[in-house]
């Protein structure tokens, strides 16, 4: 009787529980392969302008660079100001400083020879960032901007970050096996030797804007940044931000605003009607043709924030939970490969006859990496410990042994 | 009493219980001036009266629902009864499954009790509740509810063979919310709620045999709750935000008159006067004429007290109808109506559970406007046991409102900001075969209608579409309906029951672009794309034990299965977000094969 209970019940769940599958609309049209500019004209610093094509929603390629393009900066007398190709669709204009009186906007003439071009724009200035800070929410870092402008004169704000972060592997190795041998890398160069200390880079991928236009001062007063869940390995021992601050136009703030409303967090209940994105960008060749992107200029400033949060102890990380533990040798916070799959191995010394082929078989292929010796407590030396790769170098885990150089030392 | 959503389990029942109701009225083309408020069209639906005699009832228990009805006299045989109740108790069983299930849910239940009393020839009252809720866990941490509560008193009272007068006083709600802890910390429960009281007093005078006056007067009281946002679940730090409450005033009077002027040519002549007041207490903001109504473009705003009428509305309704009998089988039918309508209705679309947020007229936002032609043709066949119809309407629609681009939709505590008043049309063609005696019966019916609007103010910023007509997001042209039985025998029949629509339209993103460090989708003109089209067939037999007239109780089986092509009908469709990439979903309630088995006694 239980047995049919729970047959029914089944049934039931299959029945009324809710099915999700995926979902493609039969596109109309294909409003695919249109031309999309992005990157602000920066003044006082370099100016990076990114040209891309639009895809098909399902395309999986992220991005479908434009090549080979003519595109310049110019200003309302007429003043053009050339950038250079970098590749990948990215297009550089070295250090310049704007005329902030002046009103600029970009030329792109494409490979295929279609001229295209934004609203000449006012060169705003952009005033420093006051200071950045974070908070702790139970279960994340939050990260806040403060900002004034004395002459009341910016109001609109939009910021970008980079964040930098130190982390290690489970074992920091003080021994290595190079070219058949077993050698010390302790002593000064340990840190570069060893594959313990490594920093990865990420950038921005929201749109963070903000306005003070209901205040009766010009302040931006804990504006939200990035968000760090506490399982995050960027919170394991030295954090870097650096904050980007743009000033931007009413029309620049409303087309960030819609850009952002239109394409963060789809699908909650919360979510805003949808909308077309219109910037400021024409094409002069074909005026019906859509293009997408806002052209603004500024001058940036921008703050560097070193948090140390192993210093800090703020977070009460549970060892073993979610890949996250304290790792075998300090009380820095750790995360990535658990120590179950860390577990190390011996090589023994004795036989000392087979010691070189034991090793080689062990660690020549480099999936495995030796970090120290094997020390027994009666005995002393008796070999040496190693480990899967990703257990003792950094760089398996995606980031890279050169250390930022606002960074600080590793400890 | 009004019914706000007027179905369960998100539309797969009816709300209106089969073994409660007498009569159904639904009045599309001509509506009476007796109803005001609306502009699309009434459902009257009449409740039966209780057996007047003896206690009488059914029963049925099932699978995944059961149902009573009771009724019968009341102390004496001047007063009665009637009873029904629906609920599912399907909980029981989901909690007997595995734990990966344990959290599912779905369960309405719905109560009538209605009391009718004869005080003597000349007066009757009338006492009708009726209560009804629902309930859905979706991926086991978001669930979905929603209620209604009504209960009217009614007096009717017959002053001499010309005159009769109806008084009636009542109360409706409806309430809705979702609650989600799907982010424990984050754990919200949203809700709104619609309040009202009205009193209504209607008269009828049979003034000859040609005329027949309709008069009366009406007013309704409406308290509104807007959205209120709670933490809900331990640990759950989300931030309380409440929209504030709003209040109004529908007031209403009419005078028609039903003219037989001759036994083939009848006209209705009505019309009605509509007035609305929007009440206090409310901060009312103030925006300058001519600009977009932004909160940067605020210029004041004023704290009205409790009770201060702070804008009214109002003006006249026509209702005309005439209706020519060409034979005793044929006839046709024209009809003009004008209708005012002061609660609006926003519904998010895009979102994996489309909310509707309720919204009262109010000085930035203007009564609806809509009036309306409509003409008829019906004809019978077969000594009448054949209706035909065919009825093509249009309608214009004045100040329908709409969100703007970019809107926030839920939550929002200057909706005026973010809504627009659009023009629109709506126009249909409704063809309609029944059959209702004989071994086979049943109806078919088929819809063809548009409802589209257009943005036509460019003073409020972008214009929708660029100006351009756009289908209304109920805009659903096809329909088609069957209702069939068969009787194989007096204790066996078998019917089925179609059911199609086109899916509603939404705005999909097309394509996508890389901008600030993330993939950008670039949407739809406004309603381009709709969902898929909405399918479902239904088959049941109903078995019935034996026939002997003199037996205390009748039982009988009824079994079939619902939703037999097993489609996953969708119930939205929805873009998320997923590491920098955008997917498309849709979600479907019920969308197998479900059978079902009941076991019916009648008493």
């Amino acid at each position: 009787m239980k047995r049919l209970m729970i047959y029914i019940a089944l049934c039931l769940v299959l029945a009324t529980a809710a099915c999700k599958k995926p979902f493609s609309a039969q596109l109309i049209t294909s409003a695919s392969g249109l031309l999309a500019i992005d990157g602000p004209i920066i003044s006082g610093d370099s100016t990076f302008i990114t040209l891309t094509r639009t895809t098909t929603l399902n395309d999986p390629n992220q991005q479908k660079a434009e090549l080979k393009a003519i595109v310049a900066v110019e200003d309302d007398q007429g003043k053009t100001y050339p950038l250079a190709e970098l590749g990948k669709g990215k297009y550089a204009l070295g250090i310049t400083n704007f005329d902030p009186v002046r009103k600029y906007r970009l030329d792109v003439k494409t490979s295929a020879g279609k001229l295209y071009q934004s609203d000449f724009v006012p060169m705003k200035v952009t005033p420093p960032i006051d200071t950045v800070y974070y908070g702790i929410d139970t279960k994340q870092v939050q990260y806040y901007v403060d900002a004034h402008d004395p002459n009341n004169a910016t109001r609109y704000y939009r910021w970008d970050y980079k964040e930098t972060w130190q982390y290690n592997p489970y074992y920091d190795a003080f021994y290595a096996y190079v070219n058949g041998q077993v050698i010390s890398i302790a002593g000064p160069n340990q840190i570069t030797a060893s594959g313990y200390y490594c920093y990865f880079t990420d950038f921005s991928n929201q749109i963070f804007i903000g306005n003070s236009v209901n205040l009766a001062q010009d302040i931006i007063k804990k504006q939200p940044l990035a968000t760090i869940p506490d399982t995050s390995r960027k919170l394991s021992e030295i954090y870097a931000i650096v904050v980007r601050q743009y000033a931007l136009t009413q029309d620049g703030f409303n087309y960030f605003q819609n850009l952002k409303t239109n394409t963060e967090n789809l699908g909650t209940l919360f979510d805003a009607q949808p909308s077309t994105t219109t910037g400021n960008i024409h094409c002069i060749t074909t005026p019906a043709e859509p293009v997408y992107g806002f052209i603004s200029a500024s001058t940036v400033t921008s703050k560097i924030v070193i948090f140390k949060y192993a210093d800090q102890g703020v977070f009460k990380i549970t060892p073993g939970v979610n890949g996250i533990g304290l790792n075998n040798n300090s009380n820095f916070y750790y995360a990535g490969p658990d120590s179950l799959s860390c577990l190390p191995h011996v090589l023994l010394l004795a036989p000392t006859a087979t010691f070189n082929n034991r090793a080689a078989k062990s660690l020549a292929t480099g999936d495995s990496l030796l970090f120290n010796q094997f020390i027994a407590p009666p005995t002393g030396f008796e070999g040496y410990l190693y480990a899967p790769k990703k257990c003792v170098d950094c760089s398996t885990l995606g980031g890279t042994k050169t250390r930022p150089s606002y960074f600080p030392l590793p400890f | 009493m009004t019914i706000y959503n007027p179905s369960h389990f998100f539309g797969f029942f009816s709300s209106f219980d089969p073994d409660i109701v007498k009569d159904v009225d639904l009045y599309k083309s001509s509506i009476p001036e007796k109803y005001g408020g609306r502009l699309s069209s009434v459902l009257d639906i009449t409740n039966r009266e209780g057996n007047k005699k003896e206690i009488t009832g059914s029963a049925g228990i099932g699978l995944i629902t059961s149902r009573i009805n009771l009724e019968g006299p009341l102390f004496s045989d001047k007063t009665s009864f009637i009873l029904g109740a629906r609920t599912t108790y399907a909980n029981w069983l989901l909690n007997l499954l595995p734990q990966q299930y344990k959290n599912s849910s779905a369960a309405f239940y719905d109560v009538n009790f209605d009391i009718s009393h004869q005080v003597d020839d000349k007066n009757n009252i009338y006492l009708s509740t009726y209560i009804s809720h629902d309930n859905f866990k979706l991926n086991s941490d978001t669930s979905y509810r929603y209620s209604n509560k009504n209960a009217s008193l009614k007096w009717k009272h017959v002053f001499s063979n010309k005159l009769i007068s109806v008084l009636t006083t009542g109360y409706d709600r409806y309430d809705y919310g979702i609650s989600s802890v799907a982010v424990p910390v984050r754990g919200y429960d949203l809700s709104f709620n619609i309040n009202q009281s009205y009193f209504k007093a209607d008269f009828t005078y049979y003034l000859s045999s040609k005329h027949t006056i309709d008069f009366g007067a009406s007013t309704m009281y409406y308290k509104l709750h807007p959205g209120e946002l709670e933490p809900d679940g331990k640990g759950a730090v989300t931030v309380p935000e409440v929209v504030p409450a709003e209040q109004a005033l529908e007031s209403g009077i009419y005078l028609g008159d039903k003219f037989d002027i001759t036994p083939k040519l009848s006209v209705n002549a009505g019309l009605r006067y509509s007035l609305y007041n929007y009440l206090g207490p409310q901060l009312v903001r103030s925006y300058p004429a001519g600009q977009p109504k932004t909160t940067i473009n605020q210029i004041d705003s004023t704290n009205y007290g409790s009770g201060k009428n702070i804008v009214s509305y109002g003006g006249p309704e026509i209702r005309a109808s005439a209706r020519y009998s060409i034979d005793d089988e044929l006839s046709v039918k024209a009809s003009y109506n004008t209708l005012r309508q002061y609660i609006h209705l926003l519904s998010n679309t895009a979102a994996i559970s489309p909310t509707d947020v309720w919204k009262l007229s109010d000085p930035n936002i203007k009564p609806q406007f809509g009036d309306q032609v409509s003409f008829g043709i019906y004809k019978n066949l077969q000594s009448n046991t054949i209706e035909l119809s065919a009825e093509v309407y249009y309608k214009r629609l004045k100040d329908f409102l709409d969100f703007k681009s970019g809107a926030d939709v839920v939550l929002n505590q200057h909706i005026e900001t973010d809504v627009l008043e659009t023009v629109g049309k709506a126009y249909g063609l409704e063809l309609f075969l029944k059959k209702s005696t004989g071994k086979l019966n049943g109806w078919i019916s088929y819809t063809y209608s548009r409802t589209l609007l257009q943005d036509n103010d460019p003073t409020q910023g972008q214009l929708i579409n660029n100006g351009a007509y756009y289908p209304a997001n109920f805009d659903k042209p096809h329909a088609f309906n069957f209702i069939g039985n068969y009787r194989v025998s007096h204790r066996f029949n078998f019917s089925v029951n179609v059911i199609y629509s086109t899916g509603r339209p939404i705005t999909v993103p097309e394509s996508k672009f890389f901008a600030e460090g993330a993939e950008r989708v670039i949407y739809s003109d406004r309603n381009q794309y709709r969902i898929p089209d909405y399918f479902r067939t239904d088959v049941g037999m109903n078995i019935d034990g034996n026939h002997k007239v003199h037996q205390r109780f009748h039982n009988s089986w009824s079994l079939g299965v619902y939703n037999l092509t097993g489609r996953q009908n969708p119930y939205s469709v929805y873009y998320i977000t997923q590491g920098g990439t955008v997917s498309g979903y849709q979600l479907s309630i019920f969308g197998a094969v479900i059978p079902y088995i009941n076991y019916n006694i009648r008493f």
